[in-house]
């Protein structure tokens, strides 16, 4: 657990189950504005965490620290045991490999169907055509769109399409998946599918960190809470609710 | 396999995005079309100028006493020079003759002239026409030699004209090079833009940077290509059933349009090249910017 502000980060003996590891993370974006001050988290394999705050708290800036999007101004981050700092920009695209990315957004490719979708992102990572056919149905047939190959991102309905883009993160079986918001265009109905979808995920092992701000989804799973505020670790609680003061 | 894979999904892409593919190619065909065009006009001002300066050679009239000696070492003194092309000497009676031939309308002007009134002279053919002031001097005053003409002052203007027109010419075409590249460029920067969503999923998802490259340069180089071939067929076409029939219209042109097949395939084949290159080099440029982060 973080001890926020103090300087000081107290964090479990290194194991080989440990995924992501923040030591005393700061991100300046500019002179004077920080999304983030002496961060430090330890998340390890197979935990399902959320990260809640207000916007512009720096939950965002926290998961593209773990894709590299970002690199921080002032401390470390693991993922997987590799420091990113030392990690050359040529690997870059590796460690993306291993870290599936969900957003509020969905990020599909409007003129290419599902299956084409899903099979995108497989085969920009140079997976063989065997692999493609057989893989895409099957995780299409995970997310409960087996039928709906065909279909093009603009003839689902929103829930749809966030259970495509997250066929296309899970797909190449990644170790960390990351959701930012991957609720928040979608009503409570919809959300709880999505949500039983990534805990689904969650279940094969795979680390789950979800960024989000909604407080039903959170009190209702009963999972790990991280609460970022002005960028700060302000609380970490195994079995956490979304917090009494927000 | 990869190779295939790229070429499937080149395919593919651009028949989704046709429209953004025919203004690629379009716009290179136009471009290379003009910078051909400037490219023929060069031709031509080449033609006209080297016409011109072919035609430009020294006289060197013989005092009518000259010796065979005089006159043989003189010769052999100008073979000697590496700017001297040809030496043709022409006699006394040559020289009646060619002028007879010259004044054929006007036999007035001839009719009293008889063999020696006329001087024998040696014709001096250069290898450039810049050299004529300067092989004119040298042998000025040679035993045997009366008198060295070359057009003088009208020499030195014609070829100042034509290096003026041929700095034209070039200058012009490198502007042409210029503009036509920035304009391709700009047209596949306006294409990769429009597809910048689908370069960030491809990093999102953990393709590498060579990957998607390969992907745009692939296309960037077949919609440049295809209209490199337009562009040549069109100037090709033009040589073939144009500039030909230019020639039998207007024979005062014919020179000028008359242009050998090895200099035209290097033109078309240096079009072709000029506008691969951009596509290719265009299509890596633009995609600099998309492949950060």
């Amino acid at each position: 657990m973080g001890l926020a502000g103090s300087g000081l980060c107290v964090y479990p003996a290194e194991g080989d189950r440990e995924m992501i590891k923040a030591v005393g993370v700061a991100k300046d974006y500019r002179v004077g504005l920080r999304a983030l001050n002496d961060v430090c988290i330890d998340i390890t394999k197979g935990e399902f965490v959320f990260v809640v705050g207000p916007s512009g708290s720096g939950k965002s800036t926290f998961l593209k620290l773990i894709t590299k999007e970002e690199d921080p101004s002032a401390g470390e981050i693991h993922v997987a045991g590799k420091n990113l700092a030392r990690l050359p920009r040529w690997r870059v695209p590796f460690l993306r490999r291993n870290v599936g990315c969900v957003f509020q957004d969905f990020k599909l490719l409007p003129n290419k169907t599902v299956f084409q979708n899903v099979a995108f992102g497989l085969q920009v990572i140079g997976k063989p055509k065997g692999v493609i056919s057989q893989q895409v149905p099957q995780i299409l047939e995970l997310v409960g769109l087996g039928e709906k190959l065909t279909r093009y991102p603009d003839e689902l309905s929103g829930g749809e399409q966030q259970r495509v883009s997250i066929a296309r993160a899970f797909v190449n079986r990644p170790l960390i998946l990351l959701a930012d918001e991957p609720t928040g265009n979608l009503d409570p109905a919809t959300s709880v599918g999505i949500m039983r979808l990534l805990d689904r995920i969650n279940r094969t092992s795979t680390t789950v960190v979800m960024a989000t701000h909604d407080h039903a989804i959170v009190d209702s799973m009963r999972r790990r809470v991280i609460e970022l505020e002005d960028g700060e670790v302000v609380r970490d609680q195994t079995r956490g609710i979304y917090g009494v003061g927000t | 396999m990869r190779i295939r894979y790229f070429l499937a999904e080149t395919v593919n892409n651009l028949r989704r995005n046709a429209l953004m593919a025919i203004a690629a190619t379009s716009t290179v065909a136009i471009s290379l079309l003009l910078l051909g065009g400037v490219q023929i006009l060069g031709m031509i001002v080449g033609n006209i100028t080297d016409g011109w300066e072919a035609r430009i050679e020294i006289s060197g009239y013989l005092r009518s006493n000259a010796t065979s000696g005089e006159v043989r070492d003189l010769e052999a003194d100008l073979a000697q020079m590496p700017e001297v092309e040809e030496v043709i000497y022409v006699s006394e009676r040559q020289a009646l003759e060619e002028y007879r031939t010259d004044f054929e309308d006007d036999p007035a002007l001839y009719e009293g002239l008889r063999v020696g009134d006329l001087p024998a002279s040696l014709r001096i053919a250069l290898t450039d026409a810049r050299y004529t002031e300067e092989v004119a001097t040298r042998i000025e005053g040679a035993p045997g030699l009366d008198d060295v003409e070359f057009g003088g002052g009208l020499v030195r203007r014609l070829l100042q004209v034509n290096s003026l027109l041929r700095s034209i010419t070039f200058v012009l075409s490198v502007i042409l090079m210029v503009a036509a590249a920035a304009l391709i460029a700009n047209t596949i920067r306006l294409g990769i833009y429009a597809r910048r969503d689908e370069i960030g999923i491809m990093k999102l998802v953990g393709a590498t940077n060579w990957f998607i490259r390969i992907q745009f340069m692939l296309e960037g180089l077949v919609a440049a290509f295809a209209g490199a071939l337009i562009a040549v067929g069109i100037v090709a076409g033009a040589n073939a059933v144009l500039f030909s029939r230019i020639g039998d219209a207007v024979p005062i042109l014919s020179s000028a349009f008359s242009f050998s097949t090895e200099e035209m395939v290097t033109m078309l084949g240096a079009l072709v090249g000029v506008g691969a290159l951009v596509g290719l080099v265009g299509s890596a440029m633009a995609m600099r910017r998309f492949l950060e982060v």
